[in-house]
């Protein structure tokens, strides 16, 4: 393959997969000059599917670095060249999105709320109702993502967001519910089983600090949160097992102190499995964990994760 | 006993075998260009439509992914899925079961797909009739060419069409034939011509928009059909979780 293939098939992945949404600065810069040079370069050697992606990026990329002018051009020569089909989704949004960079938010809401068929257009519309002043209130968001999954009941990225947002206001069961509904239509997203976990185990923590007597149907039924999260790591784990979080929540679930507590209720069959298996996990997780991160970095993830 | 080679006239090459074989390239090529212009733009699917397809295609995941939830996450959505699908909620429109079989002829929906299935069909066939009444008509029983390589009997009826001759060895092409291993052969040429990886690529995506059955299209399944046979299929699922005995698993994988 020649420099040039190459180039633009990096290019066309990035602007298939997203990824220049956390670029850093730096490279949001390097790209946006690498993709300028590049179409003007080869325009000629792309196919109409190609070239519409390759602005499509660089109008992302215009955008993200607050260049109104310059996504205002991109846009101006998106529609020159393929504007003759003006029912295009894709065209639209990407109008909406400049009307909304550019402060004309009704507009914005205007053009993506004509027509109810066009999906893509009202998922856009409904992360209009995402407050970003404060996190903590996003009832209204909730709101519309559940309203636009009753609509498209397997749409897969808003199950995700709907399970982060509850997971921010301390909804745990009910983020759990979505990310599950991500692993029912793909069931090796393991950074999902990842997120279960720590979700099952965010559960557990906000039920241990509501703690008030040391019951024992109380315990076993906080216990078996822990065994949720563990298992949801485990699973993880077992997919990929160089995940280095997940190593690390397994290390966390096993040597925590709730389990001595456990360790009086023995006379119950799961709890006394936990406890046998936890040692050996704990163990293991050492060995891994040491593997797989560098020793310096060790003491601030755990604090990450235990601090929530 | 050797044959005495059958001579063929060089003017044969020239007024016979090379025009069939641009008539058809140049036909092929037209065919595909009109057909790509009386292709109606795809059409924007309703979003209760979408809503349907969509549901179904979840219910068809919980169906065949449940090990990946708890005995409890089975068991609520195992209730969930089947009143759901038993329901009449999800449905993109509510038929009348009671409804005249032939009023959906009259559907325009319907007739829009029946319509287009025509007219693909119709630009596949008139250009094929037409050649071969051509071929047929100025060149019939014409040996156009021999072939540079011997061949067995069996490939007699499909090299030698139209003339007969059962002693003549196979190696002659008949006119006819020529037209037939044209009509096969040309698509390389034409993916060549038409540039091949743009169409596919657009196949493609058009292919990847409706990877479920079309419910409810002319020859589709009707989709309280579809819904009824699902929550049958959910009602009778068994449960294995992944997470039974994973700790012990994931030990033994690790000789711990």
């Amino acid at each position: 393959m020649s420099d040039i293939t190459l180039l633009k098939n990096k290019l066309l992945l990035v602007a298939s997969s997203g990824a220049f949404a956390n670029f850093s600065p730096e490279q949001v810069k390097e790209y946006n000059d690498e993709l300028e040079h590049f179409l003007l370069v080869s325009t000629d050697s792309l196919d109409s599917i190609e070239l519409f992606n390759l602005y499509e990026l660089e109008f992302y990329l215009a955008l993200i670095s607050k260049n109104d002018i310059k996504a205002k051009s991109v846009l101006d020569r998106l529609l020159d060249q393929f504007g003759s089909n003006k029912k295009s989704q894709r065209i639209k949004l990407l109008q909406s999105l400049f009307l909304e960079a550019t402060g004309e938010r009704d507009q914005a809401t205007k053009l993506l709320e004509k027509n109810p068929d066009e999906m893509l257009l009202s998922r856009r519309l409904t992360t209009f109702s995402r407050n970003n002043d404060d996190e903590k209130d996003n009832e209204d968001y909730i709101y519309n993502l559940i309203f636009y999954l009753d609509l498209q009941p397997s749409d897969l990225v808003t199950w995700a967001e709907l399970g982060d947002e509850y997971s921010k206001i301390g909804h745990y069961d009910k983020a759990i519910f979505s990310f599950k509904e991500i692993l029912l239509q793909d069931p090796y997203a393991y950074p999902v089983f990842y997120k279960v976990a720590l979700n099952y185990y965010y559960n557990f923590l906000q039920e241990e600090k509501n703690l008030k007597t040391e019951r024992k149907d109380k315990l076993v039924e906080l216990s078996e949160l822990l065994i949720n999260a563990r298992d949801n790591a485990l699973r993880c784990i077992e997919i990929c097992d160089v995940y280095a979080k997940s190593w690390l929540l397994i290390y966390i679930i096993s040597t925590h102190k709730f389990n001595e507590k456990l360790s009086k209720l023995d006379s119950v069959k799961e709890i006394k499995d936990y406890l046998v298996t936890n040692e050996r996990l704990r163990k293991l997780s050492e060995i891994k964990i040491s593997e797989l991160i560098p020793e310096d970095e060790r003491a601030n993830v755990l604090a990450q994760l235990q601090l929530k | 006993m050797i044959t005495p080679d059958l001579l063929l006239d060089p003017q044969l090459k020239y007024w016979v075998l090379l025009p069939i074989s641009f008539v058809m390239v140049f036909i092929g090529l037209l065919r595909s260009n009109i057909t790509f212009l009386l292709q109606a733009p795809p059409k924007l699917e309703g979003f209760k439509a979408v809503r349907e397809k969509q549901f179904l295609r979840r219910a068809a995941s919980f169906k065949t992914n449940n090990q990946v939830l708890t005995e409890e996450e089975f068991e609520v959505r195992k209730q969930y899925f089947i009143e759901k699908l038993n329901s009449t909620d999800f449905y993109a429109k509510i038929e009348d079961s009671n409804q005249d079989p032939m009023s959906q002829l009259t559907d325009p929906g319907m007739n829009d797909a029946l319509m287009n299935m025509a007219k693909g069909n119709v630009m596949n066939f008139i250009p094929q009739t037409v050649i071969m009444a051509w071929v047929n008509y100025f060149f019939a029983g014409f040996v156009v060419m021999k072939l540079p390589f011997p061949l067995t009997d069996g490939f007699k009826s499909m090299l030698q069409n139209g003339i007969a001759t059962p002693d003549l060895n196979v190696r002659y092409v008949s006119s006819i034939s020529w037209y037939f291993v044209n009509l096969f052969g040309l698509r390389p040429v034409y993916s060549l011509l038409m540039g091949g990886s743009e169409a596919d690529a657009l196949m493609s995506q058009q292919q990847q928009q409706s990877p479920l059955p079309n419910i409810g299209g002319p020859g589709g399944p009707k989709v309280d059909k579809l819904f009824k046979a699902e929550a049958e299929n959910i009602q009778i699922l068994s449960h294995e979780s992944v997470f039974e005995g994973i700790a012990e698993r994931v030990l033994e994988s690790y000789g711990v």
